[in-house]
């Protein structure tokens, strides 16, 4: 549906989108991931034809992204800023923005309420937006979006700043849009949204896709092995000790101190080895944890500690 | 045909945003009718001066001149106050002093102190000072003719002074039939300062605040391209100086009873002049990203535009070199077009060149603004 | 107290790193002054009174035509009138295009009517475009027909011998009948020239301050005149604009940040009151220093015009505090707060001549800043104390302050 090849832009010496390439299929929810400056909302701008002055090519349902303007009306943006008119109701604001696509009147509004009711705004589709909570503008932000039933939906950080539940509610439309057929792009900060919302997740970072794929692709891309913490009365001699010959491919110490040590395995299958050779050598395990990698550490891997601005 | 529909779709937005603003009826009704009551007043008699110009008259005189003189000076423009000492506030005064009837009845020239106070109105001052002129013409006048012997038996009888040649005043044929009010001349002038202040104001405040908000960044997502969006903000803007203007005219009407000569041509002028504003307030509010800044600019601007243009005063009393630096303000050929249509009923043809100017203008304004016209900072 | 100066500090630093808008505002004032300055004041410094464009229509072609034509060619009458002579349509035609203020018409047999002392009629066609000049030339005209009226009372019947004379052919003139008709004439000259020469009576244009009054106003006099009105009516433009920051904060958060300070609410509210008024006097102290320099304006006792700036500014940022505790938003500041300034600034007297205003304005203007501020101002210029404007000013300011100090409290503590 959507083929992004070699996408490229710079501002001044600042590369913003460096050969930047991606696919998507129809119905995948893409969580694009990356650091401030990674690149995002500049790919996100260029997709939806409000920056200029690249190069590289998208095609989008089999035509040229950029040059076919007719596209526009398969296509939907829900930018990062809360860009409607505050002065008017919710319904006024989907009329208006719903009427810049080419969508019939009749139609529009039947979808501006179908759509209201979705993000349940239907009980205030009448007052002015300015009386809104920032949820509630959100979730408007978002419907302005989908009003002309798009077949992409771009959307930047659709999150920031709201609370929980209507965080909720907001990641359950772009599961169900999502689930509609509609290609999602979805950019956000939060990993733990991507990683219940997203079929697929690519992290990017300096204007470059450094990974994609599952969850489980990412981890087993970039090598990342689950960690096993145990605990007891034990020297931290005595466990290295115990555990020098399962040391190998699939078991590594990573920390050994009095009472605390921690290894990585390749797979939990190892867990029930290990923890036999600690009994047979009579070391006392008080307690054991399996910790997993999570997108965090995937993103840190790819991405490193280092503070953006 | 949808791009048509596209761009009308904004402009009418923009146009129900403005128009839905309660501020906006403030400022573009009740605050310009304020304006046009206090000039229009002001402006019924001729050039600011009140209607009546009051003269405070300090009569000492100790014999007869003095009643004879003033009934000369007597006339309905002007309103004499007679007092026996010198008032501390006055506006116009003259002193008929205490030997006034005996230094006239010993043929001995004098000279009558006329004082007129620093900030009242210098035509009305001018005016009374006309009427003096000729008081003192008819005095000298009747004692040529009839004062041979004792000038102080004059006052006991002689014949009166003719008014021979006697003055007739007239509008040029086919222009005005009556005097025109206060009114005809203040709501036009007031019209188009608001026009301009208002469209500079709202116009580009909200190009600013748009472009701010990400809104402008928001419409190029659908298939209304940078340049139709700027057609639609340009078309939102001059719908907006027209509406303002239609209001005044009709309000004007109703109220004043505005005549504006053809009013489909003076409607005509407007919007040619409203869409160079529109052109003006989108430039403005894509190079400015502070909300006082936009307003003092268009305080600024529709200010100066306004008096050099002869919307506050009559332009025939400024001096040469302002007349000339006048034909820089786009306010100057609106207002001298809309004097062609009311005061000499002129047709299409007397406006073309104000049209083409202004239209000249707006061209050019629109070719700048749409170079500086931009969706985000 | 360093709390509250340390805010009042800040404050005016911010606003002093972004001056634009404060800028463009303090240049509104001295850009009106001098527009207004040039169009109105009297040309008394080197520069005459522009000649009223003037058509004369001749239909009479006479000698009295003649005559009057030639009283407009001397050099008093060439400054005030550039006459043009020109037919009916020609004189529309100038009209029209603003080269015409109006058309004098003189009669078919003006000559003749005025020889046989026939009453006869001059018409001046006034250009109805014109909201000022005609009118001056129909005064004038009027004066000038007075005074023909006198003269041929005076010369009636040496005008009536003349005129039977002029009725004979040519040949038949009788030419020795002229000279005495002629010497008549010239002794009535001799008798008039007693009364006219010097002028019996007279008008004496008096440089005379007493009173409040002056004979003669000078471009410097305009400017000095119309400053203090442009000026105050700028002073609360832009206090208004500096003290908005009351709502702004309270909008985006900065204000409860600060409350989390051991700042104490009334510190804050002083701080905010003082910053309008140290910001205003400063923005009227920068005018007075332009306008001295641009204009060369007169201001006064430098000291009492102090007192009367920091009094109209302690108005200002008192009713502004006021205001601003009183409006729930930014954009609601903004769209009240223009409004009410230029209604001050128009009913007192900010924007016109008072004398010129309606009565009922000027009974509104009592209630403005303007109004008190400019009428002390003109006290000031004239070397007298201000004691009412500073009274009224300082008074309701101090009523206003009252007012304004428990309601940004209220509203500080939200």
């Amino acid at each position: 549906m959507l083929e992004i090849k070699n996408l490229t832009k710079s501002y001044g010496d600042v590369l913003a989108l460096d050969r930047f390439s991606l696919d998507l299929k129809k119905g995948e929810v893409l969580g694009l991931l990356g650091p401030n400056g990674a690149g995002k909302t500049t790919l996100i701008s260029i997709l939806s034809g409000t920056l200029g002055d690249f190069t590289g090519t998208a095609s989008f349902l089999g035509r040229d992204l950029f040059a076919d303007r007719s596209l526009k009306n398969r296509l939907g943006v829900v930018p990062q800023d809360m860009a409607f008119y505050d002065e008017l109701s919710a319904m006024d604001n989907l009329l208006f923005w719903g009427g810049l696509y080419d969508v019939p009147r009749a139609e529009l509004k039947k979808r501006a309420a179908e759509l209201l009711e979705l993000v349940e705004l239907s009980a205030r589709a009448r007052e002015p937006v300015k009386n809104f909570s920032g949820g509630m503008k959100r979730r408007l932000n978002t419907a302005i979006g989908l009003l002309h039933r798009p077949d992409l939906l771009l959307l930047d950080e659709p999150t920031v700043g709201i609370d929980v539940q209507a965080k909720v509610s907001i990641l359950d439309i772009i599961r169900s849009v999502g689930a509609a057929g509609t290609a999602v792009v979805f950019t956000t900060h939060q990993l733990a949204e991507v990683e219940t919302t997203c079929s697929r997740i690519a992290i990017m970072d300096r204007g470059r896709v450094l990974a994609q794929g599952t969850l489980e692709e990412l981890v087993r891309i970039v090598g990342e092995r689950d960690v096993v913490e145990i605990a007891g009365e034990f020297a931290a001699a005595a466990f290295s000790e115990a555990v020098r010959d399962l040391a190998g491919a699939r078991v590594e110490l990573l920390s050994a101190a009095d009472g605390l040590a921690s290894l990585a395995v390749a797979d939990t299958a190892e867990v029930p080895r290990i923890m036999d050779r600690l009994f047979r050598r009579q070391l006392a395990v008080t307690d054991m944890k399996i910790k997993t990698p999570n997108l965090e550490t995937v993103f840190l891997k790819l991405t490193g500690r280092s503070l953006r601005d | 045909m949808r791009t048509v529909k596209r761009v009308l779709h904004v402009a009418g937005n923009d146009l129900r945003l403005m128009v839905g603003d309660k501020a906006f009826f403030f400022w573009s009704l009740v605050f310009p009718m304020l304006f046009i009551v206090l000039f229009g007043l002001v402006f019924k008699s001729s050039g600011g001066a009140p209607a009546v110009a009051e003269l405070t008259v300090v009569n000492l005189d100790e014999g007869r001149w003095a009643a004879y003189f003033l009934d000369k000076i007597k006339s309905p423009t002007v309103e004499l106050k007679v007092v026996g000492a010198e008032p501390a506030e006055y506006n116009r005064l003259i002193v008929l002093p205490p030997d006034f009837s005996a230094r006239i009845e010993a043929r001995r020239a004098q000279a009558l102190a006329f004082k007129k106070r620093e900030n009242a109105s210098a035509k009305a001052a001018a005016r009374v000072e006309t009427r003096l002129y000729q008081a003192i013409a008819r005095v000298l006048g009747e004692i040529v003719l009839y004062g041979d012997g004792d000038l102080s038996k004059f006052l006991d009888g002689h014949a009166g002074f003719r008014d021979i040649v006697r003055v007739e005043s007239r509008f040029p044929e086919n222009t005005v039939t009556a005097v025109p009010s206060g009114f005809d001349h203040s709501i036009p002038g007031t019209t188009v300062q608001f026009i301009m202040m208002m469209v500079i104001i709202y116009g580009g405040v909200t190009v600013m605040e748009d472009r701010k908000k990400g809104v402008l960044a928001r419409m190029l997502f659908s298939p209304l391209s940078k340049g139709e969006l700027f057609q639609a903000k340009l078309l939102g803007r001059w719908g907006m100086g027209l509406v303002q203007a239609i209001i005044l005219f009709v309000v004007g009407r109703i109220l004043f009873k505005l005549d504006l000569g053809s009013a489909p041509l003076a409607l005509l002028v407007i919007a040619v002049f409203s869409l160079a504003m529109a052109a003006l307030s989108v430039f403005i509010g894509s190079l400015c990203r502070k909300e006082d800044l936009i307003i003092g600019l268009a305080v600024l601007l529709a200010n100066i535009f306004a008096g050099l243009g002869g919307c506050w005063w009559p332009s025939e009393i400024v001096p040469p070199g302002v007349r000339t630096a006048a034909m820089a303000s786009p306010a100057y050929w609106a207002m001298d077009a809309l004097h062609k249509l009311r005061f000499f009923q002129g047709g299409a043809g007397d406006i073309l060149l104000n049209l083409g100017i202004l239209s000249a203008l707006a061209a050019v304004l629109g070719a700048v603004a749409a170079r500086a016209f931009k969706v985000r900072d | 107290m360093r709390r509250l100066l340390l805010v009042l500090a800040t404050d005016v630093r911010r606003h002093l790193k972004s001056p634009a808008a404060i800028l463009v505002f303090m240049a509104i004032p001295m850009v009106m002054t001098a527009l207004i300055g040039i169009i109105f004041a009297p040309r008394t410094e080197g520069k005459e009174l522009p000649p009223i464009p003037l058509v004369l229509v001749d239909r009479d072609k006479g000698l009295a035509s003649k005559l009057l034509l030639g009283s407009f060619d001397v050099d008093r009458m060439k400054k005030m009138f550039q006459v043009t002579v020109a037919d009916e349509a020609e004189g529309r035609r100038r009209m029209k295009k603003g080269k015409a203020s109006a058309m004098l018409v003189v009669p078919e047999r003006f000559t003749l009517d005025l020889l046989e002392a026939r009453t006869t009629a001059l018409t001046v066609v006034k250009n109805p475009a014109e909201q000022f000049l005609p009118d001056v030339v129909e005064e004038f005209v009027s004066t000038l027909a007075v005074m023909l009226s006198g003269a041929v009372q005076a010369f009636a019947e040496e005008a009536r011998g003349i005129r039977a004379m002029i009725d004979r052919p040519i040949e038949s003139f009788p030419w020795d009948k002229l000279g005495p008709e002629l010497g008549r004439a010239q002794k009535k000259m001799a008798a008039a020239e007693k009364v006219l020469n010097p002028l019996l009576l007279g008008l004496k244009e008096e440089e005379t301050r007493a009173a409040g009054a002056k004979a003669q106003v000078t471009r410097t006099d305009i400017f000095s005149m119309m400053l203090p009105g442009m000026a105050v009516m700028f002073l609360l433009f832009i206090v208004q604009t500096l003290m908005r920051d009351i709502v702004s904060e309270r909008q985006d958060g900065k204000l409860r940040r600060m409350m989390t300070t051991p700042l104490r609410p009334l510190e804050l509210v002083g701080a905010r009151l003082a910053g309008g008024w140290v910001m205003g006097v400063a923005v009227l102290l920068v005018m007075v220093a332009v306008g001295t320099l641009l204009f060369r304006a007169r201001w006064g006792t430098f000291g009492y015009f102090l007192a009367l700036a920091a009094a109209a500014s302690f108005w200002t940022a008192a009713f502004f505090g006021l205001f601003h505790a009183l409006v729930r938003n930014r954009n609601q500041a903004g769209a009240f707060a223009a409004p009410i300034i230029l209604a001050f600034s128009l009913f007192g007297g900010s924007m016109m001549n008072p004398e010129a205003m309606p009565k009922a304005f000027l009974a509104v203007g009592l209630a403005t800043p303007n109004r008190w501020f400019i009428d002390g101002a003109a006290l000031v210029r004239d070397g007298k104390f201000p004691a009412l404007s500073l009274l009224v000013l300082a008074g309701s300011g101090l009523v206003l302050t009252a007012l304004a100090v428990p309601a940004l409290r209220r509203r500080t503590s939200v």
